[in-house]
């Protein structure tokens, strides 16, 4: 005999972990992203102005 | 007569012989179709020398029962399979544009579909669940979640997982087309961002963070996947990469191969469940197919940067096929686009998909 509560159960919290985990991991990484886009443009931004001094 | 009983021959079955045609099938699909040749040969050569009698193969301490029970049971190989796929896979696309990670969660829907169809056939709930993640399309992950769950269909199911992945140049553009309009396919997607070398390497250390401290069960899979991933990106360690992309990989895919084989006996293989599992099998792909398109499409109600629905049907992991397939139908339908690099997003965020489904099916299932 299915028991078709704990089936629900398995598959609710199995495609809301899914969809949060990959969302989450979705979220770190658009945050990287900026962070090290910050960066280079910071770094491009001294080699810039060191050859301006050169 | 003695020494008759003492021969192979004298004990063949009927089954035996169907499962050597079953052999013999897997053989000419890879050998003169090429479909996964590198599986189905080792696959194929197990259920042959399986399904000779006398052979003591799969008794304690016989050759092809060590290569299950060390290799298989112990659930060491998928993992490592996994460490070699992370040494081959390039998360850029998935970096450059973080959103198609929710078109490889999406696909995952596929699981919950079968799932459910396999226990409407009266399948427990683990069968169901070992099933239903063929719909990930993903080789390693559902071998290693089935010998948790229901070990005696593993076979099946391995078989099932590698013969449809096959197929996705077949499954995918039916189901694809039959959910989009002409439009939507021609849709021309914007360039992805460049993505730079430090991101890159981050990248396996921040999924690790994010994914096993989540879903902890799933660290098998993820940890060596990400690791792989580390080996490549770092640069530092090529022969680390070279190795687990191609040595190592080679050699538990022989392993894997023949431990899954010879699972498939007559008694274990010619069963109704097998049949069960091949047709819930495509039911899990289908679903997993429409699942990424239609939420692809619910993405766009949402976003100004209108993605291409097709990419969607990449979430079935099956990778580079699935994404392969999708940028030649976007291409057919529009020559100037170039849908490859999007659709490789969701098809490896599917396989992190796929390993997460799998880790949250066994945290409730065991």
């Amino acid at each position: 005999m299915t028991d078709w509560t704990a089936a629900g159960i398995v598959a609710l919290t199995g495609v809301a972990l899914v969809f949060s985990v990959l969302g989450i991991l979705g979220i770190a990484v658009t945050i990287t992203g900026i962070i090290f886009e910050k960066i280079n443009q910071t770094r491009k931004a001294k080699v810039q102005d060191t050859a301006g001094n050169l | 007569m003695e020494a008759l009983k003492d021969m192979g021959i004298y004990h063949l079955s009927m089954g035996n012989i169907v499962m050597w045609m079953v052999a013999f099938v897997l053989f000419y699909l890879a050998i003169k179709k090429e479909i996964e040749p590198l599986l189905l040969v080792p696959i194929g050569f197990g259920i042959f020398i399986a399904n000779f009698p006398l052979t003591g193969l799969l008794e304690e301490h016989g050759l092809f029962e060590m290569f299950y029970q060390y290799g298989i049971a112990t659930e060491l190989i998928p993992p490592l399979i996994f460490l070699g796929l992370g040494a081959m896979t390039d998360f850029g696309p998935v970096l450059a544009n973080p959103k198609t990670l929710l078109l490889g969660a999406a696909a995952q829907i596929g699981v919950y579909g079968a799932f459910f169809a396999a226990l409407l056939l009266g399948f427990s709930l683990t069968e169901a669940a070992s099933i239903g993640i063929i719909g990930g399309a993903d080789g390693p992950t559902s071998i290693f979640l089935s010998n948790i769950l229901a070990p005696h269909l593993m076979g099946a199911v391995a078989v099932a997982a590698y013969s449809y992945m096959a197929l996705v140049p077949i499954i995918i553009p039916p189901v694809a087309r039959a959910l989009t309009t002409k439009e939507e396919r021609r849709i021309v997607m914007t360039p992805a961002r460049m993505v730079s070398k430090e991101e890159k390497i981050v990248f396996p250390v921040l999924g690790c963070i994010v994914i096993i401290l989540l879903v902890p069960k799933s660290a098998p899979l993820i940890s060596m996947f990400m690791l792989g991933n580390l080996f490549m990106e770092s640069g530092v360690v090529e022969r680390l990469t070279d190795v687990s992309r191609n040595a190592l990989m080679n050699i538990i895919t022989i392993l894997l191969g023949l431990g899954v084989g010879s699972r498939m006996t007559a008694d274990t293989f010619l069963r109704l469940d097998t049949i069960g599992v091949f047709i819930l099998g495509i039911v899990a792909f289908i679903i997993a197919c429409a699942g990424g398109v239609l939420i692809a499409k619910l993405m766009n109600v949402f976003s100004k940067n209108k993605i291409n629905p097709l990419i969607g049907a990449a979430g079935v992991s099956a990778v580079p096929m699935a994404a392969r397939v999708v940028h030649i139908m976007g291409a057919r339908e529009n020559p100037q686009n170039y849908l490859l690099m999007h659709a490789m997003g969701p098809n490896v965020a599917g396989v992190i998909g796929t390993a997460v489904c799998a880790g949250a099916l066994i945290s409730s299932l065991t």
